[in-house]
């Protein structure tokens, strides 16, 4: 049997084809085709495939032996693409099958809850460790899970669950994402370029989709580790079709060889209802609280950094599917965000970023032969604060204002033989600062039998930034803050032009080169002032070239890929300097190995040149009031300076830290025992112990001529660190 | 994939995870700036400023210069009129006084007054570097009229306005010590003229039988620079200044000193 797209005429591969009569199945290869069970006569035959509509029919088996050819028409689901899902968990090759069908543009990749388990991190299967392992996205260090994609700032991707954004998405510093691995079913991942229907982040989206529940029994899993307690559980209730699913974690540690006490926890929940046939309401809840407080050594109390960060993100979605040409989707969200960071002994005046925001999308999807128009509304505001007054603050100044922000967007899609293009445009108007958008996006994708040569160009906005020490980052709760009505909206140009090929089901390789200009990037260099009136903006462009090649299946799997990138950003005064995250080449490949025997081993290597740094230029001493010192009153000093240490000063000087090269390894072993799954595993991050450098440290003296200069201490970055763990299902 | 693909990259991780690290070469010029902190008072007859070089690898600056001007106001808008001037080779080293950020900065004494209300700048140029400047508005002098802690640790106490000031920051001392800065201190910060704060007991104990209220009038580049930013080990963040061109601060500051009246 051969299945062959209707419009195109293109064989489609990954076609599930049943036969109930003779209680078989069949998926089709690359070439449409399968071998259907022995049959005489007639035979009926259910043709499913995402993408397509099912198809339930009979043929007549020729008595010549040749190939029965279906036609398999395009369904709605292109278009929708959180709308509709599948029932069952997809593989690796199926979601990425899925986003590759579904989506045109240059860098959209996806990666299942099995992918993310199988990359070895701290302690916790993470999702946004798992996306640095993809080409095109740099990581600066490894206190930071954020993601740095094509020359943009960790700050230019938005997160999104279920629709609704995540302000502060990260546990332990950074370290690691807040998204339980066990609560979410797929991560979509926009890379630098992004469909009309996204928008207000220059560099990409996650946008992470929460399981939808059983469909039958209970299922529970979780995992107790160094780290903490996770639980995940699932299941359907009797009435109304109604599943959910719930999850949970705890940890409360003192990170090994450092002085941190750290907590968090998050939640997730997710309800799916089908009061019909042709509707579909799901409910989706996230929360998440870090705290911490970093004390350093002996120090007095003001080398103390605390903070501290709350995440709430609901979502209500309608989805109706009317037929297979039509599908509309409206999602009504809620996202809270509560961050403060404390430098110094005090707690009284920490800098503050809270953000309140509301907002609704509606979408309609309508899908015709070879063609297809996708079309929407969104609108979103609330308050957004960033207050820093006093000691103990990161930034001093107040920020504060709200915003609302309105757009629409139009995705058109066009099949021409094997070409298939699909221009896009998003305009928004953002009303409190009175600033028009007009983000106009265009991809075209040429298809052949294992490869297809996609191209995107693309313009974005963002005005909703995070507030960053460009020089000198701190870890800990983001500080967001909406650019003024006095400052521009940053804006991101692209252009992107990829080569995807695969063999068979297993294989995927791609080869990808991008080009992109920054406008008006905020930039905060706070070495003389720590003022927000300090920020300024940036200019510039970043180009790079990525590579990656996955296996999907079988005992053996992953992927390698390597990124060469280089990004270049101009400041006010027209300096050029190089970002932290313009990391020239790098390699991070993830190799998993399953034995018969249970045992399942995967390494993680990620290799790269060094990342910029400035040299600090020298160092003073800090100063803090201290009466005492004005007991004799005879000078207008009543401040002291000797226990407070030494503050820096950056100099426009930038390097380079050496090499990073890490590796991390875990072993699982997987015991079925009834009806439980259990597996206890191991993990060493930075296996070889590898001493590699986040940053320098003036030495504080300053040297006399003729001492010797090398003046500079290298702060090292996680040491090997083992974790040890058990996940288990029933 | 084969097994036999673990082996080269056993191999490449073992050798790229020998490499030790090496500190970076110190590169010359590394800043051009000036280091400048200056802290102007009413009731004093010299005006003290540090300066020196932001560049760790050359600290003295050749060919120094500091000026002192103040603002005056003619019929069209605000100009700078020189008070005070050093050049390289009449500083001195005023022990005691704002001159202990750095220790091969050089330390100036303008032997001049100012006035509260005025706003001065302080302008400092070297050979080879950006000349920065910075400006402050004098606080003006003020009086502490009452000072009185009662038996709950209670501290009551009021005072005359300081002219610009931006801030007063409060302290209980010992009036008289052999050790200073052995005893943590104790201080508050208020934005108005008097106070009803209830002091720790280990501030009243560390003040001796004889407490002594100290009253700082603070101009808000002094103050900001004194109570941002933190030194430290790791993530030490730079306080709020106000020099521009420049790292440091010029402000203005003016004490005033009462024995407490112990109501106990």
């Amino acid at each position: 049997m051969r299945t062959v797209d209707l419009a195109s005429g293109l064989p489609v591969g990954s076609v599930f084809l049943s036969f109930p009569d003779q209680e078989a199945t069949r998926i089709t290869d690359d070439r449409g085709l399968a071998q259907a069970p022995e049959a005489t006569g007639t035979v009926r035959v259910l043709a499913t495939r995402l993408g397509y509509t099912d198809m339930d029919t009979v043929v007549a088996v020729p008595l010549d032996g040749s190939a029965v050819e279906f036609g398999l028409d395009r369904s709605a689901v292109a278009l929708a693409p959180l709308t509709v899902e599948a029932e069952r968990r997809m593989t690796s090759r199926e979601l990425h099958r899925t986003i590759f069908e579904r989506e045109v543009v240059v860098g959209a990749v996806a990666m299942t809850q099995a992918e993310i388990k199988v990359v070895p991190t701290v302690g916790e299967p993470d999702v946004f460790r798992s996306l640095q392992a993809a080409a095109g996205v740099t990581s600066v260090s490894d206190l930071g899970g954020q993601l740095f994609v094509r020359g943009g700032d960790g700050g230019q991707v938005s997160v999104l669950v279920d629709g609704a954004p995540v302000f502060g998405p990260y546990h332990m510093f950074g370290m690691f994402g807040a998204f339980n691995a066990d609560a979410i079913e797929a991560t979509e991942f926009y890379k630098g370029s992004l469909p009309a229907r996204y928008g207000g982040s220059l560099s990409g989206v996650v946008a992470a989709r929460h399981r939808s529940g059983g469909a039958d029994q209970t299922r529970v899993s979780g995992g107790l580790s160094l780290v903490g307690i996770r639980f995940a559980a699932d299941g359907a209730l009797p009435w109304g079709e109604l599943r959910w699913m719930a999850a949970g974690r705890r940890a409360s540690v003192d990170v090994a060889r450092l002085n941190i006490p750290y907590s968090f926890h998050d939640f997730n929940l997710g309800l799916q209802a089908h009061p019909a046939a042709e509707h579909r309401l799901r409910l989706s809840v996230f929360a998440s609280d870090d705290d911490y407080a970093w004390r350093f050594g002996d120090a007095d109390e003001s080398a103390t950094l605390q903070s501290r960060w709350k995440n709430f993100a609901g979502s209500a979605n309608w989805s109706w599917v009317r037929g297979n040409r039509l599908a509309s989707d409206f999602t009504l969200y809620h996202s809270r965000y509560r961050g403060r960071m404390a430098i110094g002994g005090s707690e009284e005046s920490p800098t503050t970023s809270a953000i309140s925001t509301s907002g609704l999308r509606a979408s309609i999807a309508v899908r015709g032969q070879v063609s297809g128009l996708r079309a929407g509304l969104s609108i979103e505001g609330g308050p957004v604060d960033l207050v820093g007054t006093g000691t103990g603050g990161y930034m001093t100044g107040d920020a504060s204002r709200s915003y609302l922000h309105g757009s629409a967007f139009v995705e058109v899609e066009r099949w021409v033989g094997p070409l298939r293009l699909a221009p896009g445009i998003r305009a928004g108007v953002e009303t409190k600062a009175s600033r028009t958008f007009v983000e106009p996006r265009f991809s075209a994708r040429f298809r052949k039998k294992n490869f297809a040569l996609s191209a995107t160009l693309d313009r974005t906005y963002q005005f909703l930034s995070v507030l960053r020490d460009a020089v000198y980052t701190l870890p800990g709760a983001p500080m967001w803050f909406v650019h003024e009505t006095s400052q521009p909206a940053s804006v991101a140009d692209g252009a992107s032009v990829a080569l995807d090929l695969w063999r068979g089901d297993d294989w995927t390789a791609s080869l990808a080169g991008w080009a992109r200009r920054f406008r008006d990037v905020p930039y905060w260099r706070a070495d003389t002032s720590r003022e927000f009136a300090a920020l300024e903006f940036s200019n510039g462009a970043a180009r790079g070239f990525e590579a990656m090649v996955q296996r999907h299946s079988g005992r053996v799997r992953g992927w390698v890929s390597y990124q060469w990138a280089r990004v270049r950003l101009t400041d006010a005064e027209a300096a050029n300097f190089h970002p932290p995250w313009d990391r020239r080449h790098e390699v991070d490949g993830t190799l998993a190995l399953t034995l018969p025997s249970g045992v399942e081993a995967s390494l993680r290597v990620v290799i790269g040149t060094g990342t910029p740094f400035w040299f600090p230029a020298t160092s003073y001493r800090k100063a803090v009031y201290d009466p005492f010192f004005g007991a004799a009153l005879t000078s207008p000093r009543l401040f002291h300076v000797s226990n407070a240490g030494e503050v820096p000063v950056w100099s426009q000087v930038q390097g380079r830290v050496p090499l990073y090269a890490r590796y991390d390894a875990t072993v699982r072993y997987r015991i079925r025992w009834g009806g439980w799954e259990i597996v206890p595993f191991a993990s060493v991050v930075n296996l070889a112990d590898r001493r590699n450098v986040l940053l320098y440290d003036d030495l504080g003296g300053r040297p006399s001529p003729g001492d010797d200069p090398e003046q500079y201490l290298p702060m090292e970055q996680l040491p090997r660190i083992p974790f040890v763990g058990i996940d288990f299902r029933f | 994939m084969r097994l036999s693909l673990i082996g080269p990259l056993v191999v490449i991780a073992t050798a790229t995870a020998c490499g030790d690290v090496v500190s970076p070469p110190v590169q010359p010029g590394l800043s051009n700036q000036l280091l400048l902190f200056a802290l102007l008072t009413p009731d004093s007859a010299h005006q003290v400023v540090e300066v020196g070089s932001a560049d760790g690898a050359h600290p003295t600056p050749t060919g120094l210069s500091v000026r002192l001007y103040k603002q005056v106001h003619g019929a069209g808008t605000p100009s700078w009129a020189l008070v005070a001037n050093a050049q390289a080779g009449s500083f001195s080293y005023y022990l005691g006084s704002v001159c202990s950020f750095t220790p091969q900065s050089y330390c100036l004494e303008f032997p001049v007054d100012v006035e509260p209300g005025t706003t001065y700048k302080v302008e400092a140029s070297a050979a080879g570097h950006v000349a920065a400047s910075g400006t402050t508005r004098v606080v003006g002098n003020f009086q502490i009229e009452r000072a009185a802690l009662s038996g709950n640790n209670l501290l009551s106490a009021s005072w005359t306005e300081s002219l610009a000031a931006h801030r007063y920051m409060l302290g209980v001392m010992r009036h008289e010590t052999t050790c200073l800065g052995c005893s943590k201190a104790w201080y508050t910060e208020l934005a108005g003229t008097n106070s009803d704060v209830t002091i720790p007991q280990a501030a009243v104990d560390s003040a001796g039988p004889v407490p002594t209220l100290v009253v700082s009038a603070m101009d808000r580049h002094y103050h900001a620079f004194l109570t941002t930013g933190h030194g430290g080990e790791l993530f030490k963040v730079p306080p709020v200044q106000n020099v521009e061109d420049g790292i440091g601060f010029v402000g203005s500051v003016q004490h005033a000193i009462r024995s407490i009246t112990m109501n106990r």
